[in-house]
């Protein structure tokens, strides 16, 4: 291989790089060299890639990058294992070679470079297949030396690499917080090496969840559906804990839990003991919850003779049969209140 | 023989007209899980019915009719409402049914008229209201109408501003669902449908308690307003609304047999069908 093509690899390599710092997602990455000073080169590379049958051209985009000035040409081959450069021609500033890359991203190409000591002129052309269809692109790049610089790429690749391992941790908090099993359980969880603690946590809540408080701290913390998941997921029994949690809930008369709509077997029987045949207004407020519950239940959709067993006494045989009195309430009768 | 085939068509056409009057939303059958609970009723969730039965049909809306009232009151006088007082006249001190038990040429606060006729459904408070508004309760009930008429209730009509039973004065239970939201959507009509109880005081120094009518309001989880009624015509009536987490279930009753139990009931099993 020439040596003409270390410089050719590098400033590609920094062209990469380059362009994945300009893109969006990449917006708060760490500076990747300082300009101005420094043992290495500052050069404007303007890139420009063309794909045959795109209906609009992508305009060309000019960045500035930073090449390191190379320890030695070995150092700066360790390139991309993948891709192998063959057939490197050299005649006078002229280089041109061919590559072929395996792996995930194969690919094959042909490409040539034209530079001096302080710009360089490129061409390069790729096929490659995605999901199964053929395509071509073609790349020129034009740059300039500019002036001095210093690398920081290494430092900024460790910082990357440390905000991405902060933003898994905290990914995970989040999903241990929110006690979702997709997070923990199975071999592609992102926080697998936490199954254990994720498990340790919903046993706790199966423990704890068998009162209204419990229970209730459980929901509070997941949906329903979530709680479910993760039980099962975890080897324990949700049913079991719900159960428990709702015969407290009856014991302690705890309604307005009862009546939050996990409990219906027992809002079943404590409302026919405490509601059946009551007064609406005239029920105590605070068994209230469990009685618009039980409604729920024993009304609507129900036989004729259903309703009659649930309704309580119509009000108006409490009304008193004084003459006068029915009279004063039969006039009442026509007027709105 | 020309004149009948012309009579004849102008009767198709006038069917034709009649049955498109009837608009789309009549169109849509609603399922009635609840059935023969009430002459007609509707539950919405969210501001989409979701079940009733005769939920387009014209029926007597008793004091349902304040929430309409209410509304033409603070949408004409939302500024003087605290600041004002109202003298009640000797028309709106005749007033019968439930009243508040003010005499002529008595001044109260407008604000306290207008929780007076929220909460005990007074109808004297509610006529002193509607004349103070609109000049006289004649005037006050075209403002009503218009109103009426501006959300698109198609199937109301009010011939007075408190609910007595009347020829012309009716509405659907849909309607009603609908003027429930413009009602909730007033801050100062929703504050006063959720108050349990009161006290309001003339200018002369008498004070009263009233109380909420609305016996779903502190029993039924959620429950934060809107209003009863009652007349032999009507029978019992009940508009309601619920609110949890986030979603907002309105019922409405007309002619129910038994209000409270059903109203519960349509309640837990809307909240339910939105989980």
């Amino acid at each position: 291989m020439s040596s003409f093509a270390v410089p050719l690899r590098q400033i590609v390599l920094c062209i990469a790089v380059s362009s994945l710092a300009a893109g969006s997602a990449l917006a708060q990455m760490p500076k990747l060299f300082t300009a101005g000073s420094g043992p290495d080169e500052l050069w404007d590379v303007t890139m420009k890639m063309e794909m045959p049958g795109m209906p609009m051209a992508m305009p060309p985009r000019t960045s500035q990058v930073c090449k390191k000035k190379a320890a030695g040409n070995e150092a700066l081959m360790k390139g991309d294992p993948n891709c192998r450069m063959s057939n490197v021609r050299t005649a006078g500033n002229k280089t041109s070679f061919v590559f072929t890359c395996t792996g995930e991203h194969a690919m094959t190409g042909e490409g040539e470079i034209t530079a001096t000591g302080d710009t360089f002129d490129s061409r390069m052309h790729l096929k490659s297949t995605a999901k199964g269809q053929e395509f071509e692109m073609t790349q020129t790049s034009t740059g300039k030396r500019v002036g001095q610089c210093t690398d920081t790429s290494q430092q900024a690749i460790a910082e990357i690499k440390a905000q991405a391992e902060g933003n898994k941790a905290q990914a995970c908090a989040e999903m241990m917080a929110r006690l979702e099993p997709e997070g923990f359980i199975g071999a592609q969880a992102p926080c697998a090496t936490s199954r254990k603690a994720y498990c340790d946590k919903v046993a706790s809540i199966a423990s704890t969840g068998r009162t209204p408080a419990g229970y209730r701290a459980a929901t509070g913390q997941a949906p329903a559906q979530t709680l479910e998941r993760a039980f099962a997921a975890c080897g324990q029994d949700y049913a079991a804990m719900r159960q428990g949690a709702c015969a407290a809930g009856v014991a302690s008369r705890d309604w307005a839990f009862v009546a939050n709509g996990s409990c219906d077997d027992d809002v079943r029987v404590a409302g026919d003991a405490n509601c059946k045949g009551r007064s609406f207004t005239g029920m105590d407020r605070g068994i209230a919850p469990l009685c618009s519950r039980y409604a729920s239940l024993v009304r609507g959709q129900r036989a004729p003779a259903d309703v009659a067993s649930a309704q309580p006494a119509p009000a108006a045989a409490a009304q008193p049969a004084n003459p006068l009195e029915s009279g004063v309430n039969a006039v009442r009768k026509l007027l709105p209140f | 023989m020309i004149a009948r085939a012309g009579a004849r068509m102008a009767l198709i056409a006038a069917l034709v007209a009649t049955c498109g009057g009837a608009g789309d939303a009549a169109a849509q059958p609603l399922d009635d899980p609840f059935p023969g609970v009430a002459r007609g009723y509707v539950v919405a969730v969210d501001g989409v019915a979701r079940w009733g039965f005769a939920a387009d049909t014209p029926l007597a809306p008793a004091s349902l009719t304040k929430l309409m009232t209410a509304l033409v009151v603070v949408e004409a006088k939302r500024a003087a409402l605290e600041r004002d007082d109202v003298t009640v006249s000797s028309r709106a001190a005749a007033a019968g049914g439930a009243r508040l038990g003010l005499r002529a040429g008595e001044a109260m606060r407008a604000g306290d008229l207008l929780t007076a006729m929220l909460l005990r459904s007074a109808n004297d408070a509610c006529v002193a209201l509607a004349e103070w508004t609109g000049g006289s309760e004649h005037a006050f009930v075209a403002r009503m109408n218009a109103r009426a008429a501006a959300l698109g209730l198609a199937d109301t009509h009010f011939v007075n501003a408190c609910g007595f039973d009347a020829p012309g004065q009716q509405a659907s239970a849909r309607d009603l669902a609908t003027l429930v939201h413009a009602f909730m959507a007033e801050s100062t009509l929703a504050a006063r449908a959720r108050i349990e109880s009161a006290v309001v005081r003339t200018r002369g120094g008498r004070s009263m308690r009233v109380a909420n009518t609305n016996a779903l309001l502190g029993r039924v989880p959620g429950v934060i307003g809107a209003k009863t009624g009652y007349t032999s015509r009507a029978g019992r009536c009940l508009a309601v609304v619920a609110e949890r987490k986030g979603v907002r279930v309105v019922a409405v009753l007309l002619g129910a047999g038994d209000r409270w139990w059903d109203a519960a009931a349509m309640i837990e099993r809307a909240f339910d069908a939105a989980r």
